[in-house]
């Protein structure tokens, strides 16, 4: 058994950036559209769409120069030593408190729905015990893993379908009567749901393929989140409308409660909260692997006690918040800047200092 | 070593505390429909729960008990009848509610946000009006020896079929109550001597019933009008130049209907015209041989009286200010500031609808 | 091994590296004191034309007509016979006394000859061991009806016979100090990967045991994930199991003394093949593989979704059923859990007193098991009908699988999804759905991923494994 250099198939990657990014936070992501954009939230996700494959060209043009390098490596190398420690530490911390905001919106969702009246540590710890089984193992079985688990996301998209029929697509249409500045705040307060971005970089030095095969995979899978984002959009504001939307926060669930398939399967909304324990999972380990890594990489050294500390932290900073939709909501507003700043902001800056200062990873 | 065996121990802890959440199965009183009544400020409910009878044999045999309660709110009524049923009362699998005409007067929302705002509720359930009291349909339980709420829930279906009711459920009302530019309309129905019957459809504005209905053929109608007809919809015409009174009708049945609305602005006010294709099969036609000429005769006729059926329908969509075909959210999506300067609840009589229907006949049936 | 005493080795005074003497004498002294004066070793001492001969050999596994028409009448009547000329097909000199003792345990003859201290040694063998059948464990309708059996020699001339080719390799190991046993790796060497041979070489010398080998010692030994409830070799007792698993590159390790062979590397879908695949048209093959996969399925998770589904969210059974599964559950006093695991608990005792009845009153067990389980336990309602319906479909989902250790594995899964699954509803059943699924996707079998050929998606693998005995011959013709 040797030892792969690169454990990561192409297959792997793309389905992993695919979960990395869809978690939790697309149930209630039509509500926040809608509350700035009304009937024109799907435009912003257009907008967001194109956003991000321009993002994705600066992603690869980034790995292109650092080939075998990951993100806080380049970091380290562009801006030097000490103030790319700093950075390094900054990222990890504001990946730390994602993973955290992931837990507990994973956590809401779940009391909310299914189970109300299990007390919060459990639920935590039902999140918190597979993710440090997962978090513990090799990549190769993650990137498996993550192959097996793209059904749940297929079949999220697949009942959806079936609630065609009572879809009113004239919902969606008078286009232009809401104000572009409108639709550019709901861009950016639906921002956060790709908050998960950077791990692109985290596993591009990982995967065996041409650059070539890297560029494309990363494309497309930015493609489908976005395209897998703008169904739901656009499923729940033709089936709910505006004036609905304002009031129901997790639309998505609200039409799959409504859906029927074949006469016989109901209730769908349960069955498919119970599974998206799974894409949520792979999203927090993304994040606590973000975090992970970073911290390595400022403290040099790595050691899998730090990653138990790491879920410990976790685990009692949820104990620390008081659970309700308005501290989530409240929660998210805080962190408005620091995702906008991560997404967007990252990337380029980097990108920028190296082409300034001509490093390039030379073998 | 030691840490790892306490640590073990101590995650058993957590189970030792009890499945929280287990709501068993047995232990539930199933509802599968309620009926609303107004009685004062108050809300006098029935409920029937199915239960079931054991014959031995491990077989068991369903029937149905009822309770009637009274209380403020939805809610306080399920509190209620959840004093009265043995195990608890849940509604979660309930499949039809009944309201009565006097309730619906008032606004009819309060009475759904219990079902819009509990997670675990259930949201695919029938909703209808029924002429008189909720309470008298749900009275016996039985209707001619079958159980009531399957009874309702077939005739319901056969009637969504037929294009006589919507497919109407709790659920897909949600957006329309919310939306400004559409009124809901709701099945009707009326027991008579231990029979049910469908009249129509109800007609609502502003969320409150307007007291008008829409009776028989005029609600298959108005539903074609919608686009919102079933597999089939059967209309019998009045030919009043016939001679023998069993000749004076003529009946065909839909197949497929296509209605588009168009809105036209002319001096300054709006103008819907409504165009209804109807493909039709002639199911009863008593007066002799069917030849060509006759057969574009007949379709001149056809479309002469549908039209003036639906001239019909509009009127009375008008007088009650219902706007159930969703005139007011065309308006919002083709002129939205235009639409702003309306209180299209009230200003909705006054609006002009052209209907004009247009019937193309496919086949004769058998006969020629 | 309760009753062994932990005796001092016995022959210390005597060091087995020594060489034998010239006396015959002595020899056989040494050899009868060696084997502790056991009845079945026969020292047979004659001579011949001047020659002194002495025969030693165990009477109870050697032909005693070779040695009759073959060593002792060519020497008493022929002059001058020199024994490497002796009419056997094959003799060897040995010189030490272990060899001479182990040869003497595997079947052969000794033959010494006075004034020369060598030994020589030839193969006489004839172990008692049944006759060639089918395996009972794994039957077929079609194909071939031939099993292993627990001789060494008869399992590879099984095997040559599937494959009659000089790439066929087949290598001994003994292994083990106390109690020797004969162990042989065989493999294609045109397919195998001499990295997975190494490997296993490697694996098996590492093997101490103290006592008898019967092959279930080698499991932990063959395993990468020792606890890994998936088993990592395949089990199988068919040679034409073996014979197409080593064109496909495996590594076959052959126990003496067991009908076991071992297939390694091995990946999750091949436990799901039965013998008939091979048989069967192409789409008949996926429709049966397909079919026992849906059985898995079933068979891991319909106990704990029936449990979090009448304990938790009864919202889902449709409108139709709701009522009559209450009504099929109000009597019952137990609750859900108990009643599965109850249900369960009695299927596993007839499952155990299946295999151990004898033939004769095996059939009382099916009325039994019909009568008193199916019907009067749901009329004495202490299970529900429903119940008895799901834990049926199970048990039969689980016999589906073709591997008996996987449908075991498969059987012992259910219980504890079940508690998670009374614990917490549906969230408890997808949590164990995934902590297994992420298990599956970390195990190893000499390091080659369990899940191929899915992932790493290799869909030519995929294809070829269904097609490969399908391809018309290219040969024209």
């Amino acid at each position: 058994m040797q030892v792969k250099e690169k454990p990561l198939s192409l297959a792997q990657f793309f389905f992993t950036i695919i979960h990395g990014i869809i978690g939790v936070m697309i149930f209630s992501l039509p509500y926040i559209g809608n509350i700035y954009a009304k009937n024109n939230s799907w435009i912003s996700v257009i907008i967001l769409l194109i956003g991000f494959q321009l993002m994705s060209i600066v992603i690869i043009a980034l790995h292109k120069r650092f080939p075998e390098k990951n993100l806080f490596e380049i970091a380290e190398i562009v801006m030097g030593k000490t103030i790319g420690r700093v950075f390094n530490l900054i990222l990890s911390i504001y990946y730390l408190v994602m993973a955290v905001y992931a837990c507990l919106y994973f956590a809401f969702l779940t009391m909310e729905w299914i189970l109300p009246l299990t007390p919060k540590p459990v639920i935590y710890l039902m999140l918190l015990i597979p993710a440090y089984y997962i978090a513990t193992a090799k990549l190769e079985a993650f990137g498996r893993f993550n192959c097996i688990a793209i059904i749940v996301t297929i079949g999220l998209i697949f009942s959806l379908c079936f609630a065609i029929p009572e879809m009113e697509f004239s919902f969606l249409l008078p286009v232009g009567e809401v104000p572009l500045s409108n639709i550019v705040k709901a861009s950016i307060h639906i921002g956060p749901v790709y908050a998960g971005i950077n791990c692109i970089l985290i596993y591009l030095p990982k995967v065996n393929g041409t650059m070539k095969a890297k560029g494309k995979a990363v494309f497309y899978s930015l493609f489908t989140i976005s395209f897998i984002y703008l169904l739901a959009t656009l499923a729940c504001v033709a089936f709910l409308g505006t004036s609905a939307m304002d009031i129901v926060i997790m639309p998505v669930l609200y039409l799959l409660k409504s859906v029927t398939i074949l006469g016989f399967f109901e209730r769908l909304d349960l069955i498919l909260i119970s599974a998206w324990l799974i894409p949520s999972l792979i999203s927090f380990v993304i994040y606590v692997h973000l975090a992970f890594t970073g911290l390595t990489q400022v403290i040099q050294k790595k050691n899998n006690l730090i990653l138990f500390a790491l879920f410990i932290i976790i685990y009692i900073s949820c104990h620390a918040t008081q659970l309700s939709i308005y501290t989530l909501h409240r929660g998210r507003d805080i962190m408005l800047p620091f995702n906008s700043v991560s997404m967007f902001a990252v990337t380029p800056l980097l990108l920028i200092l190296a082409v300034i200062r001509k490093k390039k990873f030379s073998r | 070593m030691k840490l790892l065996k306490v640590l073990c121990l101590c995650s058993l802890l957590i189970t030792t505390a009890g499945c929280w959440d287990q709501n068993f199965l047995k232990q539930q009183s199933l509802a599968f429909s309620v009926g609303y009544d107004a009685a004062g400020k108050k809300i006098k409910s029935m409920s029937i729960v199915r239960s079931l009878k054991p014959t031995g044999n491990g077989q068991t045999e369903p029937f149905n008990n009822t309770y009637e309660v009274i209380g403020t709110t939805p809610l306080d009524v399920r509190a209620a009848m959840n004093e009265i049923t043995p195990g608890t009362y849940s509604m979660n699998k309930l499949r039809v509610i009944l309201m009565g005409e006097e309730l619906v007067k008032r606004d009819v929302y309060p009475l759904f946000d219990l079902y819009f705002r509990e997670a675990r509720s259930n949201i695919n359930t029938k909703v209808i009006i029924t002429k008189g009291k909720a309470v008298d349909f749900l009275k016996n339980g039985y209707i001619q020896g079958n159980l009531i709420t399957d009874a309702i829930n077939e005739l319901l279906v056969s009637g969504e079929k037929e294009s006589i009711v919507p497919k109407l459920t709790v659920g897909t009302l949600l957006p329309i109550m919310f939306n400004p530019g559409q009124d809901i309309i709701l099945p009707y129905l009326e027991e008579n001597n231990g029979n049910m019957k469908i009249k129509g459809l109800a007609l609502f504005n502003e969320r409150k019933s307007t007291g008008k209905q829409l009776l028989g053929q005029k609600a298959s109608l108005l539903l074609l009008m919608m686009n919102k007809g079933g597999k089939t919809a059967q209309f019998s015409l009045d030919d009043k130049g016939a001679k023998n009174t069993l000749n004076k009708k003529i009946t065909i049945i839909t197949n497929k209907s296509k209605s588009k609305i168009k809105l036209k602005w002319e001096s300054g006010q709006p103008v819907y015209t409504i165009d209804l294709k109807l493909n039709v099969f002639i199911s009863e036609y008593t007066k002799g041989i069917l030849n060509k000429r006759d057969v574009d005769k007949l379709t001149d006729f056809l479309s002469n009286s549908m039209t003036e059926m639906a001239e019909d329908v509009t009127k009375t969509l008008n007088e009650s200010n219902c706007d159930a075909l969703g005139l007011g959210h065309i308006m919002m999506i083709k002129n939205p500031e235009k639409f702003k300067g309306y209180d299209w609840d009230k200003d909705f009589k006054d609006i002009k609808i052209v209907p004009k229907v247009k019937v193309s006949i496919i086949s004769n049936g058998v006969l020629y | 091994m309760y009753f062994s005493k932990k005796n001092n080795k016995q022959e210390v005074t005597q060091d087995l590296t020594k060489k034998p003497s010239d006396k015959i004498d002595e020899n056989a002294a040494y050899l009868t004191q060696t084997f502790s004066g056991a009845t079945d070793l026969i020292v047979r001492k004659f001579s011949a034309f001047d020659k002194t001969y002495c025969l030693v050999y165990i009477k109870t596994i050697c032909d005693t007509t070779i040695l009759e028409n073959f060593i002792i009448k060519p020497l008493l009547f022929k002059d001058h016979l020199h024994l490497q000329d002796l009419p056997v097909p094959d003799i060897k000199p040995l010189d030490c006394w272990k060899d001479i003792t182990q040869n003497l345990t595997i079947g052969n003859f000794i033959l010494f000859q006075e004034g020369d201290s060598a030994a020589y040694a030839a193969n006489a063998s004839n172990f008692a061991h049944r006759s060639i059948g089918e395996s009972t464990s794994e039957q077929s309708l079609r194909g071939s009806h031939e099993g292993f059996i627990e001789n060494y020699e008869s399992n590879l001339s099984l095997m040559r016979s599937y494959l009659r080719t000089e790439q066929f390799i087949v290598k001994d190991i003994i292994v083990g100090e106390e109690l020797p046993i004969r162990m042989g790796i065989g493999y294609l060497g045109n397919k195998a990967d001499p990295l997975v041979i190494e490997n296993v070489k490697k694996r098996l010398k590492t093997l101490r045991v103290d006592g008898a080998i019967t092959g279930g010692t080698l499991q932990d030994h063959l395993q990468d994930n020792k606890f890994s409830p998936f088993p990592q070799y395949l089990t199988t007792e068919r040679p034409s199991r073996v014979a197409e698993h080593l064109s496909a590159g495996a590594v076959v390790v052959m126990v003496d003394g067991s009908s076991t062979a071992y297939i390694l590397p091995t990946n999750f879908f091949a436990f799901y093949h039965a013998p008939d695949d091979v048989q069967s048209p192409l789409y008949l093959s996926y429709f049966d593989q397909s079919l026992r996969l849906l059985a898995l399925f079933l068979a891991i998770t319909l106990p704990p979704f029936y449990i979090a589904v009448v304990s938790f969210n009864f919202e889902i059974i449709p409108d139709a059923l709701v009522a009559n599964v209450k009504g099929a559950l109000q009597i019952i006093p137990f609750t859900p859990l108990i009643e599965a695991l109850i249900m369960q608990i009695i299927l596993e005792l007839l499952k155990e007193a299946a295999i151990r009845l004898p033939q004769s009153i095996s059939p009382t067990i099916g009325v039994v098991g019909a009568l008193v389980i199916g019907t009067t336990i749901v009329q004495a309602n202490l299970i529900s009908s429903t119940m008895l319906i799901v834990i049926a479909l199970t048990a039969i989902s689980s016999f589906v699988i073709p591997n008996n250790e996987m449908s075991h594995i498969i059987r012992i899964f259910t219980f504890p999804l079940m508690f998670l699954a009374y614990i917490f509803g549906l969230m408890g059943l997808s949590l164990g759905l995934t902590l297994i699924l992420f298990h599956l996707c970390t195990v190893k079998s000499l390091g080659r991923p369990y899940l191929t050929p899915l992932l790493p998606l290799r869909l030519i693998q995929i294809v070829r494994s269904t097609l490969k005995f399908k391809l018309p011959n290219k040969k024209g013709g």
